[in-house]
């Protein structure tokens, strides 16, 4: 007899991506029952069909309403009403539901851009409030143990034993931070990715079309040659992160590109006589009149804007014969320092460093 | 009328207008799909989720009742409040259609 059940074990963070195998496995003839632990996935065998699967999730606010709490109900009736018929859900309260794919019908469940995104934000919500718990957690504990520590100042043959705790404090709040910061990126990227139809997701995720470039460039000049390396293989530069490059398959080829900082845009404005740009009062390097400047500047030499990361840095693009070099070469091999962890992550490492130091000393001190 | 529903409603979402114009009479969930679709001639298509989105809003806003019929299913009905909204998104957009005819009449033929 041929087996007509099967479970599979899948981990997969992205729920587009999840939706789209369970259509795959549908169309093999596999049809989902039940989900176990977000990971454990049973499955019915029939015959093969052109499926459409969803999720949703009924999260109620802090003070519901009356209508907010019979929203579930009539969601369910309105989505068995309209063909969509409920699969299963799962321990964090997901619920799956799916449709026989309808040509020419409606074969979303939110098919529209703002409802879309509502849905979006009650996953992105859900999950950013796991990260909030757990951030509380961690502090908790760690305000405990201090509290410990300060009372077994005053016994002191408590000290010792206690060895034990600072241990579990610390484990626990590593694997609370860790698990809060997943839990936020994991959350933001289900927001991002649910407000995005299935065919805008595909196309994002393609990777004839997009690719990400992981690495740390310290120079100018670096990057330069990153960046043209890249784009004589057809990849376009659309956004920056510190340590990564996002790029698009696009028609091009024969552009170069610069970059540029606060820093750059004072040695230029030096350079010309003019008053350097700062603000007194922007104690956090919020300010990005620089950036202002550096545009002007730029365009008048021919450069065009592709991205920025913040206020920290600008990349520009031109065409090579049309272009001015806009920094003098001397500053190309000038560290990318505050361009990439910008002014205000400068001072926190130096206030880091001054605390440092000052405790070095208090401790040599008292021994 | 509340002041803060007309500011929140009016000028309103064409998927709104439909919306309300379906449930002038009581209609369930699917026969409101129908109606719109079959007057916005497959223009407008409300999808499950973005219909429950939009009727859960209106509901707790008291624009539009939930009655139950003889089979317990769910009908959506708009109140006296939605109907006034209605009125008043319906004179609005005819003093729009009105000025942009006539400024189209006017200036459009220099352009």
């Amino acid at each position: 007899m041929a087996k007509d059940k099967m479970t599979k074990v899948r981990w997969l963070y992205s729920y587009q991506k999840e939706c789209r195998w369970l259509e795959e496995m549908a169309m093999k003839g596999w049809f989902l029952e039940n989900i176990t632990i977000g990971i454990i996935y049973k499955f019915r065998k029939d015959e093969p069909k052109r499926m459409m699967y969803e999720i949703d999730r009924f999260n109620l606010p802090k003070k519901p309403t009356l209508e907010e709490i019979q929203h579930k109900e009539i969601f369910m009736e309105m989505a068995q009403e309209l063909g969509w018929q409920e699969v299963t859900h799962d321990e964090s309260l997901t619920y799956y539901f799916c449709k026989e794919y309808e040509e020419g019908g409606i074969n979303e469940l939110y098919n529209e851009e703002e409802s879309r995104r509502y849905r979006a934000q009650k996953f992105g919500s859900f999950l950013k409030k796991q990260a909030k718990a757990m951030t509380f957690w961690a502090m908790i504990i760690t305000i405990i143990d201090v509290l410990i520590r300060l009372e077994s100042l005053a016994i002191r043959e408590m000290a010792d034993k206690l060895v034990w705790y600072d241990w579990f404090t610390l484990i626990y709040v590593i694997i609370c931070c860790a698990t809060a910061l997943f839990s936020w990126k994991l959350g933001e990227k289900t927001e991002k990715e649910l407000s995005m139809t299935r065919a805008e997701w595909e196309a994002s995720v393609d990777t004839a079309l997009h690719k990400t470039v992981r690495k740390l460039v310290l120079t100018t000049r670096g990057l330069s040659k990153l960046l043209k390396k890249e784009e004589e293989k057809g990849w376009i530069l659309k956004s920056v992160t510190p340590t990564k490059y996002f790029f698009e398959k696009r028609e091009g080829g024969q552009q170069v590109y610069t970059m540029d900082t606060k820093w750059l845009t004072n040695q230029r404005l030096k350079k010309s006589g003019a008053s350097k740009i700062d603000d007194s009062k922007d104690w956090q390097g919020l300010s990005n009149d620089w950036q202002i400047q550096s545009v002007k500047d730029a365009q008048e030499k021919g450069w065009q804007f592709v991205c920025a990361l913040e206020n920290r840095t600008i990349i520009y693009r031109g065409d090579a014969d049309v272009v001015e070099a806009l920094n003098d070469a001397k500053y190309d091999y000038s560290m990318r320092s505050t361009s990439i962890i910008g002014e205000y992550g400068m001072f926190l490492i130096l206030c880091g460093l001054i605390g440092g130091v000052i405790g070095f000393f208090v401790g040599l001190l008292s021994f | 009328m509340d002041e803060a529903l007309q500011k929140k409603y009016i000028p309103m979402t064409e998927t709104t207008y439909y919306t309300l114009l379906s449930v002038i009479v009581p209609r369930h969930g699917y026969a409101i799909m129908q109606f719109v679709s079959e007057l916005t001639k497959g223009r407008i298509q409300l999808g499950t989720g973005t219909l429950y989105t939009m009727v859960g809003r209106l509901t707790a806003d008291g624009v539009v009742r939930i009655e139950l019929t003889e089979d317990g299913k769910k009908a959506y009905q708009l109140t006296e409040i939605g109907m006034e909204l209605l009125q008043i998104e319906t004179q609005r957009l005819e003093n729009q259609l009105q000025d942009g005819r006539e400024t189209l009449g006017r200036e459009g033929q220099n352009g």
